[in-house]
């Protein structure tokens, strides 16, 4: 039972980078604040700029990119695992193409029929979250739709891409006669946010996430059957149609609550199942599931402290951030098990 | 009713519906029946629809018309964990996943008869163990399923069918893909399972030498004729095997006993 011993320490570890990483994210930033006067500025006699840097910016980003790291990473593992496809992610049935296409219309749309919601502050990031919300309702709903109807997951595969192709062409359109400026505010949101994110918000978004990541601890059964293909899984009792309306609806539920509110965030959900098939050397969603949720975690709060570069006022886009550094962790943990295993 | 008849056919229909059409029929009117402890081998060329039947009677795919009876229940291609309790199945197709033990394959044989979160028993545990042993896997464990042989991927597949503890299992082609001697391992481990535990075993097969050797029982597809079943030497003696494949004969071996197949003569 060594492996088991592996496991276990292995996860004693994961938890406590996440809470190592989670105190440094509110730490770091613009403002560099020492764990002493962290300490200080909750009690009485704290100053008050920083128990508000700490309280009304700091601790809503960082729970944010706690949420965003895992549940995009479990949307892409339980996506992975459905189409037995290593490329899939959380956006392959066109979430995200849904929210781009309900901000494309309403900031450019708006701006094409002569109106500037950009100029309207409370309104624009109001608006900006419900039509992304509406985009991607839209589109799972009809995703939805289609898999109850098409008993192949295939289809469903190459479906959700068709609808991503048809959104992304729509947005051109609209951006091809629009001025630069909207373009340019489109732009930023596609660069994904998690630092704009309000207590007001969170407190919407949170349990909706929340309730889809302790769903899909109920999908380890289905999940570990669907890796010997559907008619295996079939064989031995699992109800393959009922599975993948499930983990597609969790799956949509997660990625499209999330990208209401931050934007598309790219790479993590693709990436991250990898790392922990790679690290823990396991398929078994009983070890990949909480695996997933912590390394999601850990790398999101690794990219957001990046992005704010601490100490200076500027702040790099976290979309840009995860890829590029993100992308190296992942090759390098995969080439190093390919040697090892070579060596063996 | 037989009472020690573990699958039944009432006039079952094999085929493919088509969307808004006829359904393509492959095979009709199948009124057949496997006892336990039997091993029956369908037989039939290439396309006479072995799968076809196979796959529906395992219900993957639901019949055209009919019924299958499994210990006296009708099968409901909708009540896949039900199902999951009175067949397991081995297929043809590869499992290709990475990262996967083989004692994590066999134990998913176990799921139909454990909770959601799939936490194992001592019960589990021992059904697991006694499987592996049965097709001599003990040693491996905790090896990777990537690394193994087709043989011993084969023999990891058939573990899992037997963890599941199902009185019925279903092999489609078992035997594809084997070398002779894995062939011949296979097939005689599956006789001796079924005699030993008593479980029905009903598999579809292109060895015809082996299948006239192992089976209590051999479905013969002919083309245009439907399944005529029966044993092994009456088959032969009535010429029902030789109509169902042409080019071949069977004549006696050299023991007088048994049969083997004659191939016609090659021209070198």
């Amino acid at each position: 039972m060594n492996q088991r011993r592996k496991i276990r320490l292995f996860f004693t570890l994961l938890i406590a980078g996440v809470l190592l990483l989670f105190c440094l994210d509110l730490l770091l930033g613009s403002v560099l604040i020492s764990p002493a006067k962290l300490i200080r500025s909750v009690g009485p006699d704290g100053e008050e700029y920083l128990r508000d840097i700490l309280l009304v910016f700091r601790l809503p980003k960082a729970l944010t990119a706690i949420l965003v790291g895992s549940g995009l990473s479990l949307a892409g593992l339980m996506m992975q695992t459905l189409f037995r496809n290593p490329l899939a992610g959380p956006f392959v049935l066109g979430i995200s193409s849904g929210a781009s296409l309900g901000v494309a219309i309403f900031v450019m749309a708006a701006g094409i029929g002569g109106l500037s919601i950009i100029g309207m502050p409370f309104v624009g990031s109001l608006g900006l979250v419900g039509a992304s919300m509406l985009g991607s309702v839209l589109v799972m709903m009809l995703v939805i739709a289609v898999s109850v109807r098409v008993n192949d997951s295939v289809s469903i595969l190459i479906i959700g891409i068709m609808f991503g192709s048809i959104t992304g062409a729509i947005v051109s359109v609209l951006e091809y006669f629009s001025d630069p400026d909207t373009v340019h505010s489109f732009l930023v949101w596609t660069f994904g946010s998690i630092s704009g994110v309000t207590w007001n918000q969170f407190v919407i978004f949170a349990p909706i996430v929340v309730t889809g990541i302790l769903f899909t601890l109920f999908m380890q059964k289905p999940l570990n059957a669907l890796l010997l293909g559907e008619n295996y899984a079939r064989g031995i009792g699992v109800d393959v149609k009922r599975s993948r309306l499930w983990i597609i609806l969790l799956t949509s539920v997660i990625a499209g609550g999330l990208t209401a509110f931050t934007g598309p965030i790219a790479f993590i959900g693709v990436a991250v199942p990898h790392l922990a098939r790679n690290l823990l050397k396991s398929s078994d969603h009983r070890i990949l599931i909480p695996a997933t949720i912590c390394i999601g975690s850990i790398l999101m709060l690794c990219c957001d402290i990046i992005s704010q570069m601490p100490g200076s006022n500027q702040v790099l886009p976290i979309n840009s951030v995860t890829a590029l550094f993100g992308a190296p962790v992942v090759i390098w943990v995969i080439t190093r098990r390919k040697r090892r295993s070579l060596a063996n | 009713m037989n009472q020690d008849a573990i699958l039944i056919t009432e006039d079952l229909g094999i085929g493919y519906p088509k969307q808004g059409g006829k359904p393509y029929t492959v095979l009709s009117n199948l009124n057949l029946s496997v006892n336990r402890g039997q091993v029956v081998c369908i037989l039939g060329r290439n396309g006479s629809g072995k799968s076809t039947l196979l796959r529906t009677l395992a219900g993957i795919q639901s019949a055209l018309s009919g019924n299958v009876i499994i210990a006296q229940q009708k099968v409901n291609v909708n009540q896949q964990k039900h199902l999951a309790r009175l067949m397991s199945v081995v297929l043809t197709e590869k499992v290709q996943v990475k990262n996967l033990s083989v004692y994590d394959l066999v134990s998913m044989g176990r799921y139909p008869h454990i909770n959601w979160l799939g936490r194992m028993g001592n019960e589990d545990r021992e059904k697991i163990r006694e499987a592996l042993h049965q097709v001599s896997l003990d040693d491996f464990r905790s090896r990777d399923v990537q690394e193994l042989s087709d043989g011993e991927l084969q023999r990891t597949m058939i573990a899992k069918a037997l963890a599941q503890d199902t009185p019925l299992i279903l092999l489609d082609e078992p035997t594809a893909h084997l070398d002779l001697p894995n062939r011949i391992e296979t097939m005689l481990l599956l006789r001796e399972l079924a005699l030993e535990t008593n479980k029905a075993v009903v598999l579809t097969t292109h060895d015809l030498d082996l299948a006239l050797q192992t089976a209590d029982c051999l479905w013969l597809i002919q083309p245009d004729r439907g399944i005529v079943a029966g044993e092994p030497h009456e088959m032969v003696l009535n010429g029902s095997f030789e109509a169902s494949f042409e080019s071949i004969k069977v004549v006696k071996d050299a023991s007088g006993r048994g049969f083997r197949i004659q191939y016609p003569r090659i021209r070198k």
